[in-house]
């Protein structure tokens, strides 16, 4: 019943063709190039050796599967959905790699920022492959042929094996790709000769509806199109209609374009080279002015930026800046780079400044009070604290730990533990001394005659055993005191009771 | 010529009356200790203001003195920094004394006095800092001018810890102490908008 009910709208004769027909004659509507990739998941595994047999495997259902295989293991007679244990009996040296679907896809959308020199309009819906609507750039390039040349030279430079094929239909450009024919249709009438000999399997259905078209004989595309509509859908369900008229160009098949990342890079030659902050430094506020807007036009902040400083003859100088909270304003990261800067010592005269952002994050806009003053204390605290480590370096500002150990110097270094505060009782000193300091005994007047013993960490290198007591010097200070177990006649200061 | 003189004592600044004067009345939080507050001008310490203290050795509870003042800051939300201390301040021991470590930064400085007082009025400055405290070996008195300046910019305290020897000042209160039996000696050598010379022995340390 449902399915009646969906393919009724289909027989409309008035509705169908009408649509590619009439898009055909007046202006010719989008063209597709399809890029695939057959050896993507390969590629992107340096690990494998070319010259000896090698597979990526991938787990499916539990079971190791053969995904992909090199030139050498098809000689051996392995091809993709071979159980690797199978493989092995017929390779006993085979060297295997698991897929990964990570590296893949950033390969894929490093060969989409190629592929987005040649049209502006690029999908990755139907991965691993791409998809460029090309007809907008058939002039510019002058023609299908040169274009696709083009493009598979610039894929092949970046390490990458491509079969394209160009139709009117996205989902007929990938059919056709996939199966490995480099084919250019300029019209959708053309579509259903180019794609008749394909074996049904192209579709990619489920398994049982691929066997029934089998046993009814149904090999190739051609025998499906042959076959009356209604009848179709009433045997193996709207799917496969969907999908063969997808390929037809007769249904439009909704692709999510591709959109590189947004990144700023911006560059100033400077008149002439010099090494004066003063006058480098006002092409460093232009760049950083214009990285503020791009940020603004895209409603984003930074935490990360580089900055080079391009000498003639030598390596640049690099800097990276970091901000503790996404900023976006010019003058913020101004005053830190000014800060550093002012304290750096250049090798060599300045030519060139270069500023460029790292990855962009949204951005979460502060508070502000009627005055446009910065009502945000906190936001406010942290961009000081930026500004103090810009200048007194990363390792200045040190927040106190607490961590649970018996050991003192141990307990408040490293990194910190939330935990509650240490239950011991006995006095602990405000100040410690970084590293104990030998004192002599004659100078003190010990207060707490009963010691504290700790003894701790016998399980790794840092063990101590020692009495800690509480005494007082000649000048007043109260001390935190301790003797080694295996030394008592030597002490040494380690704390002060501020 | 009929001037009033009560009038004249108020209003004319260059006159200045020792002991018997009005109480000063600026902006203070308590230091914690009742002693303390009775000798000091306001009744506690001076809230947007530099203070000096002079001490002949650390370790004689100059810290304890100011702890009930840091957790006081610390409950307002408000930061404590030490700017380049002589020794590690102690984690656990501050935690037990109730501050808030999330809230305590140490600002490491590795021997330049331009950085320490840079840091120190950027920090004054701004008022997300309740205390800042350092521990110069000498410092300039353009210098205390400016970190004064910043501090009521601020709202915030500034602390210098000193030798024994100290020149002129024009921080808001110096105060001088020595060890004293079961406790610390607290002996006020200036303090602004007030009579001077008192001295209090506290239990701490």
């Amino acid at each position: 019943m449902l399915a009646e009910i969906a393919i009724a709208p289909l027989w409309n004769p008035d509705s169908l063709p009408d649509v590619p027909r009439s898009a055909c004659s007046e202006s010719p509507g989008p063209l597709w190039l399809c890029a695939h990739f057959p050896d993507l998941s390969r590629e992107v595994l340096a690990v494998l050796p070319a010259d000896r047999p090698a597979a990526v495997i991938e787990t499916v259902k539990g079971r190791p599967l053969l995904h992909a295989t090199n030139l050498c293991a098809s000689g051996y007679g392995l091809a993709p959905g071979l159980p690797l244990s199978a493989a092995y009996a017929l390779c006993p040296d085979l060297v295997i790699a698991e897929r990964d679907p990570g590296r893949e896809r950033q390969a894929l959308e490093r060969l989409a920022r190629c592929a987005l020199g040649f049209t502006p309009w690029v999908s990755l819906d139907l991965a691993p492959a791409l998809l460029l609507e090309v007809r907008g750039s058939l002039k510019l390039f002058g023609g299908l042929e040169v274009l696709t040349s083009h493009l598979m030279d610039r894929l092949a430079a970046s390490g990458h094996r491509a079969v394209c094929a160009a139709t009117p239909s996205p989902y007929a450009s990938a059919l056709l790709a996939r199966w490995g024919r480099a084919a250019a249709v300029e019209h959708v009438e053309a579509l259903r000769s180019a794609l008749g000999d394909l074996p049904g399997a192209a579709l990619g259905l489920d398994e049982r509806t691929h066997e029934r078209l089998l046993k009814a004989g149904l090999a190739t595309l051609r025998d499906l199109w042959r076959l009356p509509r209604e009848g179709l859908v009433r045997r193996y369900g709207t799917e496969l209609l969907l999908r063969l008229d997808r390929a037809a160009g007769l249904l439009a098949m909704p692709l999510r374009e591709f959109r590189s990342p947004p990144c700023f890079h911006a560059r100033f030659e400077l008149p002439s080279e010099t090494d004066r902050l003063a006058y480098f430094f006002p092409a460093i506020e232009l760049l950083l002015q214009r990285l503020s807007d791009f940020l603004h036009e895209r409603d984003a902040g930074l935490t990360r930026l580089h900055l080079a400083l391009e000498h003639r003859d030598r390596p640049p100088t690099r800097l990276k800046q970091g901000s503790r909270r996404p900023e976006r304003a010019a003058a913020h990261f101004g005053r830190l780079l000014h800060e550093r800067l002012g304290r750096l010592s250049l090798s060599a005269p300045v030519c060139a400044v270069e500023v460029s952002s790292a990855a962009l994050v949204p951005w979460a806009a502060v508070a502000t009070d009627l005055f446009g003053q910065c009502a945000d204390e906190a936001a406010d605290w942290q961009q000081l604290l930026d500004q103090l480590e810009a200048r007194l370096g990363p390792q200045a500002l040190k927040p106190l730990v607490l961590r649970a150990d018996h050991r003192p110097e141990l307990a408040c270094s490293g990194t910190a533990q939330a935990l509650a505060i240490p239950s011991v009782l006995a006095p602990r000193p405000l100040w410690l001394l970084a590293r104990p300091r030998p004192v002599p005994c004659g100078e003190l007047a010990v207060i707490r005659p009963q010691p504290e013993r700790i003894e701790s960490g016998w399980w790794d290198a840092a063990g101590i055993r020692r009495d800690y007591h509480v005494a007082t010097d000649r000048r007043g200070a109260k001390l935190w005191i301790y003797r080694e177990l295996e030394r008592p006649d030597r002490w040494y200061l380690h704390g002060l009771f501020g | 010529m009929n001037v009033d003189l009560e009038s004249l004592l108020r209003t004319d600044r260059r006159i200045w009356r020792g002991k018997g004067g009005p109480k000063a009345s600026f902006p203070v939080i308590t230091s914690g200790f009742a002693e303390l507050d009775r000798l000091l001008p306001g009744g506690g310490w001076p809230c947007p203001a530099l203070i000096e203290i002079l001490a002949p050795v650390w370790g004689i509870g100059e810290l304890s003195l100011l702890l009930p003042a840091m957790r006081q800051l610390n409950r307002d939300g408000r930061w404590l920094v030490w700017i380049a201390p002589p020794f590690v301040p102690y984690a656990p021991a501050l935690a037990r004394q109730g501050l808030d470590l999330r809230r305590t930064l140490v600002v490491d400085i590795p021997d330049s006095d331009t950085d320490r007082w840079w840091s120190m009025e950027k920090l004054l400055r701004h008022p997300g800092a309740g205390l800042v405290m350092a521990w110069p070996r000498r410092v300039q008195p353009v210098v205390l001018r400016r970190l004064q300046l910043a501090a009521e910019e601020g709202g915030t305290i500034g602390v210098l810890f000193h030798g024994q020897h100290a020149g002129s000042t024009v921080a808001a209160l110096r105060l001088a102490l020595a060890p004293a039996e079961g406790g610390l000696e607290v002996r006020v050598l200036k303090a602004r908008g007030g009579w001077v010379g008192g001295a209090v022995r506290l239990g701490v340390g």
